[in-house]
């Protein structure tokens, strides 16, 4: 059986299950049918075993250079190495859109075997008739406009172009879009149960506690697949940069700016009982964002470097997401009297307070990059003229949110929960908060003596070492408290990922202000000094891959090692792309990139570009403690807790069925 | 503090209340519908939107004083475009290893040579991210004896919003950029342009 | 004061004094690299997709840094470079979107947003709101509830508003202002071309205008000298324009228009040796279509031909008044004024005074090429049949003393084409032909007569 056969027979299948999930949930959900959760959960294995089998298909094209596969054909080549040939799959649309249906089916199967207990819930029957719809979704352009599994004649002897220069030339492009997908496409399960949730009216804090690990889950990949997406930019465009404003980034931060909102006021939902037209908005908006970037990113109606090339299947997720706005607003509109909050929040300082500004802060900078995102689209749309909003609009109106945020990452979780006092809990922080306006002291004292300069970079070192004093200071009591249990839970997991987003904030705080940048017309063993650096010119040697042909500049940093940028060739795109090479210490960053060779006559000679940027490398450090704390949040907080199965539980019975 | 963000036990979990149902509907209904506006809204710009890859780049100086070439060609002599006032003249883009710029050198040839005789029409060559030694080579192997522009070939390129090569624009007699070429242009290409222009000119 | 109050005050106090210092000292000076690298971070680049300049490595980006870093270099102003981008490139290079028109609401929007957000927040806390669900009443009456409502929603509406402008104002790109830090250079340019286009629509005082403040700009700009004295010429007003005209020609001696309108000026006060002069300038040089029309319009070279020929003949008729004629070596005239006479001796019909004349110049210079083959000539042009052949030998005599001489080759070509004798002819044409500087009113004279096509 051919690859094309084999590929769309599984794509067929997987859209067959998917539709035939929705009509077994559906016929439940009216009772006609009682068996339905165990028909659904059997359909989701059957839908997941089409997507493993449309994966496994195209990889194997991809392995076996099967040229007869279009996709292999536009995008595969033998020349491409073995790790980016797996990784072609999500170099290009079709791929990707496999690949965000292998992930859907994976968490479709996973909720479906979490909650098996509650087969009988038409709460769960909602839930996954809502994930069958958008698996359908993603099935139905793969058999339409997305095809993956076109068949095509090729002479003998083709050989594919292979994947852009710039996607195959560093190892985190084969880690940096699986985990990314994995955190867009996670959110489709709390979607699902506030979907769910609205439909059945069991409005309660039960979807929530269901789905708290789900979306922490999500949260955790997406945080930790921006951050690769920014380290791979960084590392292999070679200017000193890893995030640009690109209307592709924002798309990956809109979903993660909601969904960071969510982790913090469902605590409030869950606290006292409030938000839930908030907290349910913010579920559906994360979702929905997900699915506008996926437009954003493949319809090509904004340019970006990330984006792939133009395809059919732009006004097919637009229409998508058109719907899930209207049916989630219809939903809520129709079940406004039940969202009735029960609860109130009557003390400003107060822990409750703390999350409601967090919200407030998480909304404005959403708004504000969502603005600046279609803003271009919007102008042209009404006024005919084609206008660019990028970096200097994005600092200037996120820079103070940024500011608030730390601020509030160092007061909230010191506030308790205000209650019904409007008490303000001034000797508690008086107490609490000392030690991190000492850090904070300290770090501004540092930074000056290290010679920081200039009031923006100051304030967020200052603020950095509050928030991050304060989340110390809170690991550091429940360590002392419950030993390494202290580490685990939601709340002290949480002051982990905390850290991380502190340290985030201080070394992008300090590589944008401090970064430093010449360009060197070196001949051969010539030397350059720049920034505290000596860097010499050591000659350059031309070396020949099977895919390319590159020219290496050696380089030799402060008379230690070597380094080695490049240009390389690619005969099928030819195109030459730069091959940057960074010298990473954990103070500062020296990044050299070749700009050219120009030495057609004459001695070598090369144009280097050197940035140095101090602490880029505790960027994905950070990252890399944010994805830490967040798995430690996912381990359950110890003994004498209530086990998650025991809450849903209680939450599910708790109310009869609308 | 240490895992004490467990929910409150006494939190009835979603009892919906009776009282004010009906105002409180209204309520949500007054954020979601104009919330579901906007939505329409963006939806119908972005469905409205051409693609990004499609859209036309025009130039904004078409139909205004052509912007300063001034330089020194590779015969090192001086050159000032505004010295050749009062004639056509192709202002060509280019870089000698871009193979859509080996393409059209012999157009220019031809359109140089055509207009030769009367000298009312002249071709002028700014380099674009490209070496002198480079370019000299280029036109010792292509021909051409036109003016080539190697210092201050950034600034003009700058000027006239140059994007890639090769890249031409037309100055008319007038000292106006009339028109602008994205790619190879030919001789018979630039003639009808010339004729077009100058008949729209003679016929108010 | 407690323990933990000093201790509060002291992290305050340090905090501040760091931040302060921080803040307001004087960091590591900003080189121009660096400022390249900022500003290149601001604008698109035209070709990419979505990455900045700065970012980009294709051509255009490279060239675009490149023209920022000489603008940097020149101690250009932001304004000034993000001017001249968006006059090149179009507004959507610059990623800063103006904080003027429709663009500044992505300035404002983002203001009442926020507004709207913090009164949602603020009316959440209201101590009111607790205070009236707890007692499960209003606390005003309805009428007075909305009022409140209203004048709130105004106020945030107004102080939003207002907010957003000022950010707007503070942030979106402005442009620079006028010529104030604009390149001389393209103002003059600027002017000089409304001027053209003035001058166009007919009027003449506006053009006139604008040249005077392109000189004002640039008072060495030749095209506006050359032009503004061209106009003032135009308006009848010779001797106001000689002074433009002669700086320009002072200024850039190869600008064929100053010439030609100097030409004409001449002529027309009369001064035929001087249009004579700037008119083989003119011919030198490598003028314009539109030039040569207006040469043509105007008759330039007949009327600088008949000036000469009236010069001349009015020095030889001078001469020949003279009781006794002096040698011609001793007289002022030249070589060329003699043959310029001669020659409208003849075309008036005096053929013999003609010859005569250059017969007495022969007296002096017995061997000059050009007076032989002028005196050649005229005998060949004479019809008669015996004198075409002495004229024949006269042209032989001087293109004997002189193989090169290219009037002696013109004339004797044209002779032997008379003569039937065509090979003869080629050779001469084809040794006129080698020669390095062809004089202009022969090659006239060859193309007049359709000598060429007649030979070939």
């Amino acid at each position: 059986m051919s690859n094309v056969a084999a590929g769309s027979a599984a794509v067929a299948a997987g859209l067959a299950a998917a539709l035939l999930g929705i009509a077994v949930t559906a016929l439940g959900l009216v009772g006609r049918y009682p068996r339905w959760g165990h028909a659904a959960r059997l359909l989701t294995y059957l839908m997941a075993a089409a997507a493993v089998a449309g994966v496994a298909v195209m990889e194997r094209a991809l392995i076996t250079r099967d040229f007869g596969v279009k996709f292999v054909a536009d995008n595969g080549s033998s020349t491409t190495p073995a790790i980016f040939n797996v990784a072609t799959l999500w170099s290009a649309l079709e791929g990707s859109i496999l690949l965000w249906a292998l992930v859907l089916c994976g968490y479709t199967v996973a909720v479906a075997v979490r909650f098996r207990r509650h087969r009988n819930d038409l709460m769960m029957a909602w839930a996954l008739l809502v994930m069958f719809a958008v698996s359908a979704f993603f099935f139905a352009l793969m058999v339409g406009p997305a095809d993956p599994f076109i068949g095509v004649e090729v002479p003998a002897g083709y050989d594919g172009p292979g994947p852009n220069p710039l996607l195959q030339n560093h190892i985190l492009m084969a880690f940096h879009p699986p985990i990314l997908y994995l955190g867009y496409v996670g959110f489709t399960v709390p979607f699902a149960f506030a979907v769910a949730a609205l439909a059945t009216g069991r409005l309660g804090e039960g979807w929530l506690a269901s789905t708290r690990r789900w979306t922490v889950a999500a949260w955790g990949f997406l945080t930790f697949g921006i951050v690769l997406g920014a380290w791979w930019s960084y590392e292999t465009l070679g200017w000193g940069g890893y995030w640009a404003w690109d209307p592709v980034e924002n798309a990956s931060l809109l979903p993660w700016l909601t969904g960071t909102a969510y982790l913090h006021s469902v605590m409030v939902q869950e606290r006292r009982g409030m938000l839930r037209v908030w907290n349910l908005s913010l579920v559906i908006a994360t979702f929905s964002l997900t699915i506008l970037g996926t437009f954003l990113t493949r319809s090509g109606v904004l340019a970006s470097v990330h984006s792939f090339t133009e395809s059919g299947i732009g006004p097919a997720i637009l229409g998508f997401f058109a719907v899930i706005v209207a049916v989630s607003l219809a939903l809520i509109a129709w079940r406004g009297d039940r969202l009735r909050t029960p609860g109130r929040i009557a003390a400003p300082v107060s822990r409750e307070g703390a999350f409601l500004a967090n919200n407030a802060l998480f909304a404005a900078f959403a708004f504000v990059v969502l603005l600046g995102t279609v803003f271009p689209l919007l102008v042209e749309a009404f006024d005919g003229r084609t206008i660019s909003v990028g970096n200097p609009y994005f600092d200037r109106m996120t820079r103070p949110i940024g500011f608030a945020l730390l601020f509030l990452m160092a007061v909230a979780p010191m506030l308790p929960w205000g209650g019904s006092t409007r008490r303000v809990p001034t000797e508690l922080l008086d107490r609490r908060l000392l030690v991190p306006a000492w850090i904070a002291a300290a770090a501004l004292v540092l930074a000056v003596l290290g010679g920081a300069r200039g009031w923006a970079a100051l304030l967020a070192f200052g603020l950095g070492g509050f928030a991050g004093g304060a989340a110390l200071r809170q690991i550091v009591l429940a360590v002392r408290r419950h030993r390494w249990r202290g580490l685990v839970g939601r709340t002290n997991g949480g002051m982990t990922v905390h850290l991380g987003v502190v340290l985030v904030a201080v070394a992008f705080a300090a590589s944008q202000s401090y970064v430093r940048q010449a360009e060197f017309d070196l001949e051969a063993n010539q030397q350059a000094s720049f920034a505290g650096h000596e860097i010499v010119y050591l000659g350059s040697a031309v070396v020949v891959h099977e895919n390319r042909t590159e020219r290496v500049a050696f380089v030799r940093i402060d008379d230690a090692k070597t380094y080695g940028p490049a240009i390389a060739t690619y005969p099928f795109a030819s195109q030459t792309i730069g091959i940057p090479s960074v010298r990473s210490t954990l103070r500062d960053d020296v990044a050299l990139a070749v700009l050219s060779f120009p030495d057609e006559v004459g001695p070598d000679r090369v144009i280097l570009r050197v940035t140095v940027q101090p602490l880029v490398v505790w960027l994905w450090l950070g990252g890399i403690v944010m994805a830490t704390g967040t798995v430690l949040s996912l381990v359950p907080a110890g003994s004498g807790r209530r086990r998650p199965e025991q809450v849903e539980a209680a939450a599910a019975t708790a109310e009869p069925v609308a | 503090m240490s895992a004490s963000d467990l929910r409150d036990p006494d939190t009835a979990p979603g009892t919906p209340r009776p009282s004010g149902s009906s105002a409180d509907r209204w309520r949500t209904a007054w954020i979601a519908v104009p919330l579901a506006v906007a939505v329409a809204l963006l939806v119908v710009v972005l469905a409205t939107r051409d693609s990004a890859f499609e859209r036309n780049a025009s130039s904004p100086i078409l139909g205004g004083l052509a912007p300063p070439v001034v330089g020194v060609t590779i015969a090192g002599e001086s050159f000032d475009l505004d010295q050749w006032r009062g004639r056509w003249v192709i202002v060509n883009f280019f870089q000698s290893t871009c193979v859509p710029c080996i393409v059209e050198h012999p157009e220019l040839i031809a359109f140089s040579e055509r207009h030769a005789a009367a000298g009312d029409a002249r071709v002028v060559s700014v380099t674009f991210d490209d070496t002198a030694e480079n370019v000299r080579r280029f036109f010792e192997v292509n021909g051409g004896d036109w003016p080539v522009l190697v210092e201050g070939a950034s600034e003009a390129a700058v000027a006239y919003g140059v994007t890639g090569v090769p890249e031409s624009y037309l100055v008319a007699p007038s000292g106006v950029v009339v028109w602008k070429q994205l790619g190879g242009v030919t001789a018979d290409g630039i003639d009808d342009v010339i004729s077009e222009l100058t008949t729209a000119a003679a016929t108010p | 004061m407690s323990r933990r109050a000093a201790s509060w005050l002291a992290a305050l106090v340090v905090a501040a004094a760091a931040f302060l210092y921080g803040a307001v000292a004087e960091g590591p000076p900003s080189t121009n690299a660096d400022r390249v690298r900022d500003l290149s971070e601001d604008f698109a680049c035209p070709v990419c997709a979505g990455q900045s300049i700065a970012e980009s490595d294709v051509p255009v980006a490279r060239e675009i840094r490149r023209q920022i870093a000489v603008w940097v270099d020149e101690g250009r102003s932001d304004a000034y470079i993000r001017d001249e981008l968006v006059a090149a490139y179009d507004a959507d290079i610059d990623y800063n979107p103006s904080g003027s028109g429709v663009t500044s609401l992505v300035w404002i929007l983002p203001l009442f947003a926020g507004a709207g957000i913090a009164t949602v927040v603020v009316v959440m806390l209201r101590p009111g709101r607790a205070r009236a669900r707890d007692s499960g009443e209003l606390p005003t009456a309805g009428r007075r509830r909305w009022r409140n409502a209203a004048v709130w929603t105004v106020a945030v509406v107004v102080v939003a508003g207002a907010a957003g402008l000022l950010v707007a104002r503070s942030s979106g790109s402005r442009t620079a202002d006028g010529s104030i830090t604009g390149e001389i250079r393209s103002t003059a340019r600027e002017k000089i071309f409304e001027a053209q286009q003035r001058l166009s629509d007919g009027d003449m005082a506006g053009a006139i205008a604008a040249y005077d403040e392109a000189l004002e700009l640039q008072p060495s700009n030749v095209e506006a000298l050359t032009y503004r004295g061209w106009l003032t010429s135009r308006q009848g007003d010779l001797a106001g324009a000689a002074p433009y005209l002669d700086d320009a020609v002072a200024m850039d001696p190869a600008y064929p228009d100053a010439r030609l309108f100097r030409a004409i000026v001449a002529l027309e006060e009369g001064d035929g040796a001087g249009a004579a002069q700037d008119l083989a300038a003119f011919d030198s040089l490598d003028p314009p279509p539109y030039a040569e029309q207006l040469l043509t319009q105007s008759r330039v070279r007949e009327r600088v031909a008949e000036a000469r020929d009236a010069a001349a003949l009015e020095a030889v008729d001078a001469l020949a008044a003279l009781e006794e004629r002096p040698a011609f070596g001793d007289t002022a005239l030249s070589v060329a004024d003699a043959l310029a006479a001669s020659e409208a001796l003849a075309s008036r019909g005096d053929l013999l005074e003609a010859v005569q004349l250059l017969d007495w110049v022969l007296e002096s210079r017995p061997a000059d090429p050009d007076v032989l083959s002028g005196r050649g000539w005229l005998l060949v042009r004479s019809g008669d049949a015996e004198l075409f052949a002495l004229g024949v030998h006269y042209l032989d005599a001087a293109l004997g003393n002189d193989p090169s001489n290219a009037s002696g080759l013109v004339y004797r070509a044209f002779a032997r084409w008379l003569h039937g004798d065509t090979p003869g002819a080629q050779a001469d044409l084809a040794a006129f032909d080698a020669l390095p500087h062809q004089p202009p009113d022969l090659v006239r004279l060859i193309e007049d007569q359709g000598l060429r096509t007649a030979l070939n």
